[in-house]
């Protein structure tokens, strides 16, 4: 249950990279998945070869991805940022698609398949609790960089800005922000943490071998438990999804644990479907910001 | 739903009239929209596929299988993405259906896979009102029911590949949802059966569709693609046009899935239902041209024919090129989506004279 919690927390910060893109481009990040098993085996091999911690590594797998992401936004998705949604999510698809083969080819093997670090396991104990060292470190960390990202978006200049752009993109032109950048840096600013999550994750789960789609699916998962595009509803649906998950390997059989995962986003899109801290947004109004 | 003034038996009763009131309509569509020389390359084409056996070897029938195959799931995945704007990532939800249902009969009903094919599509079209239904809830955003079609899809992939499907149908035999049918798995297992099924299915699904378009049900899915506010002005009910669509989508879906199966003796999480499943036609249909009437049909043939020399090229290196095929469909989704967004079959009819008019009008405002 508490270790549900700890692994909620980073679930919930690799869902948060999914929700910041969609709410400040409105376009769903097809390539998560792509970019958590990159900071997975990025983090890995740098950790390998300089004989460091992975957390060291984390920095600079972050920066990478966030110019990545800037880039790829500049030269790509920026372009195509006024055309019809299904265009959009082709050229998502594509690029998830593209970073898939760049993975397979790295590794010679299906995306993410080989990324595995052995460890000991680690108990601590906390009175009656028995926490594992290293999901609470990498929990610990995924609370900071959340945090972090919250002082960020509402003290520091740029991420107000980029509050604006995402509250409304026209508004936040005509007072003279330059939209376009601010989206591109979103979404590098995204991926990073996409990443991020996906080296705290590494240490975490390592007898996993987690594909794409599996991690694509869980921050969908995740975010829309919480709602989609809403920070703490991030934060809240990686706990809800974290403890479900902990809590259905534990009664059933662990291979089932991430069927729980399922069960959780059905009921919860049958009893509140715009997440559990979705805020509800008419057909009109969620059409008038689309365009 | 039905007008009370239009009761089930009525319909029953027209039928014939129907059928024949429809042929009319598909003739004077045909004519009325192709050119001479678009209706002369019409006939060549189906002359061509129709005696296609007899000159044709085992490989190139194996092709053409494939490619009619992914025409015809990709002309079922456009009815929902193309025609009614609801652009759907877990398509193999409903292929799988009729793949599973159809091996489950063929193993353990003792009446063959027919019924089970029969059974898939309504239980198919079920689980499709049931798709849009969650993914279409108040406060509509197309990406929202994209990804509850991503989730579902993978849940049942997922479930399928945990949940042993085949204990139930093989006790003691426990190989991760992977069912295996004896050969023949359906009275004959000749290629030429399984090529002219797949054909007339995918003649018919193109008819069908076009049927569609043109009745009550096709002009709202039009409507609310092309402007859903408009649309529920008009008084369209945005809910449960999207629903019906999905549902038609789904039980349209199904058989192909079945045809799979039987053609292949073999159907297995990773192949029916898992996310590339799904990115198939997807593919197939953003190339060809997303709302376009044959645009599934090109693009699906595209697809397979590069899909075999990639294959090839694979098979003939010395390194391991296997990234090569996400690269390659990735990249061809980057440049569909940046430089034709249309696809390729409308500008190769326009180009080529084919059509009198612009073809359907691709998504989008």
């Amino acid at each position: 249950m508490m270790n549900g919690c700890l692994t909620g927390l980073i679930y919930g910060l690799a869902a948060l990279g999914l929700s910041l893109i969609f709410t400040v481009t409105r376009v769903i990040n097809f390539a998560h998945g792509g970019l958590m098993a990159i900071g997975l085996t990025g983090a890995s091999m740098v950790a390998a070869r300089h004989n460091f911690d992975h957390l060291l590594a984390m920095p600079a797998v972050a920066a990478v991805l966030f110019f990545g992401g800037f880039l790829a936004y500049r030269l790509i998705i920026g372009r195509i940022a006024a055309t019809p949604e299904h265009l959009r999510t082709l050229v998502m698809l594509g690029l998830a698609l593209i970073l898939v083969a760049g993975l397979m080819a790295q590794s010679g093997t299906p995306a993410g398949a080989d990324a595995q670090v052995s460890r000991p396991i680690d108990g601590l104990a906390f009175g009656p609790l028995l926490l594992d060292r290293i999901t609470l470190r990498a929990a610990l960390m995924a609370g900071i960089i959340t945090a972090l990202l919250a002082l960020f978006f509402n003290i520091i200049q740029t991420g107000k800005a980029i509050r604006a752009c995402a509250d409304s993109p026209f508004g936040a032109r005509v007072i003279g922000l330059s939209v376009e950048r601010l989206q591109a840096a979103t979404f590098g600013l995204g991926a990073a943490i996409t990443g991020i999550a996906g080296c705290l994750l590494t240490q975490n789960e390592s007898g996993r071998a987690p594909l794409n789609a599996d991690f694509l699916t869980l921050g969908v998962i995740v975010a829309l438990t919480g709602g989609l595009g809403s920070v703490e509803g991030a934060l809240v649906g990686g706990m809800a999804i974290g403890i479900a998950e902990a809590l259905s390997g534990a009664l059933l059989t662990p291979p089932l644990k991430e069927l729980g995962d399922y069960a959780v986003i059905v009921l919860v899109l049958i009893a509140r479907p715009h997440g559990l801290l979705g805020h509800g947004s008419t057909e009109h109004s969620s059409a008038e910001r689309g365009k | 739903m039905m007008p009370p003034n239009r009761p089930y038996t009525r319909l029953i009763e027209a039928a014939p009239n129907q059928i024949a009131e429809s042929v009319a309509q598909l003739w004077h569509d045909w004519h009325d929209t192709a050119t001479p020389r678009g209706q002369m390359l019409g006939a060549v084409v189906l002359l061509i596929l129709i005696t296609l056996p007899t000159w044709g070897g085992p490989p190139l029938l194996t092709i053409m299988i494939a490619g009619l195959w992914l025409a015809y799931v990709g002309q079922t995945w456009n009815l929902l993405a193309g025609f009614t704007g609801l652009f759907s990532l877990g398509h193999a939800l409903f292929t799988g259906i009729g793949a599973y249902l159809a091996a489950a009969f063929a193993l353990r009903g003792g009446v063959g896979p027919v019924p089970g094919i029969i059974l898939a599509i309504p239980v198919a079209a079920l689980v499709g009102a049931m798709v849009g239904g969650l993914g279409c809830r108040a406060g509509f955003k197309s990406l929202h029911f994209t990804i509850v079609t991503l989730i579902l899809a993978e849940g049942a992939h997922l479930g399928a590949s945990h949940l042993n499907l085949t204990y139930l149908l093989r006790p003691g035999q426990d190989d991760a949802g992977s069912l295996t049918l004896p050969t023949p798995a359906i009275i004959t297992d000749k290629p030429l059966v399984f090529y002219y099924t797949i054909l007339a299915l995918t003649g018919l699904s193109l008819l069908v569709i076009r049927l569609l378009l043109r009745s009550r049900f096709g002009y709202h899915w039009l409507a609310v693609r092309e402007d859903p506010r408009a649309a529920a002005a008009m008084g369209i009910n945005l809910y449960q046009t999207r629903v019906i669509a999905s549902a038609v989508a789904a039980g349209l879906a199904a058989p192909a899935g079945a045809f799979l199966t039987l053609y292949l003796h073999h159907a297995d999480p990773e192949q029916m239902l898992s996310l590339s499943a799904s990115l198939a036609p997807i593919l197939g249909t953003a190339i060809g041209g997303i709302g376009t009437l044959f645009g599934p049909v090109v693009g699906a043939f595209v697809v397979v024919t590069s899909d075999h020399g990639l294959a090839w090229l694979i098979g003939h290196s010395h390194h391991n090129l296997a990234a090569l095929k996400p690269l390659a469909a990735g990249l061809a989704l980057v440049l569909v989506a940046m430089i034709a967004p249309h696809g390729l079959w409308p500008a190769l009819a326009r180009r080529l004279g084919l059509v009198k008019a612009p073809p359907t009008k691709p998504n989008g405002d």
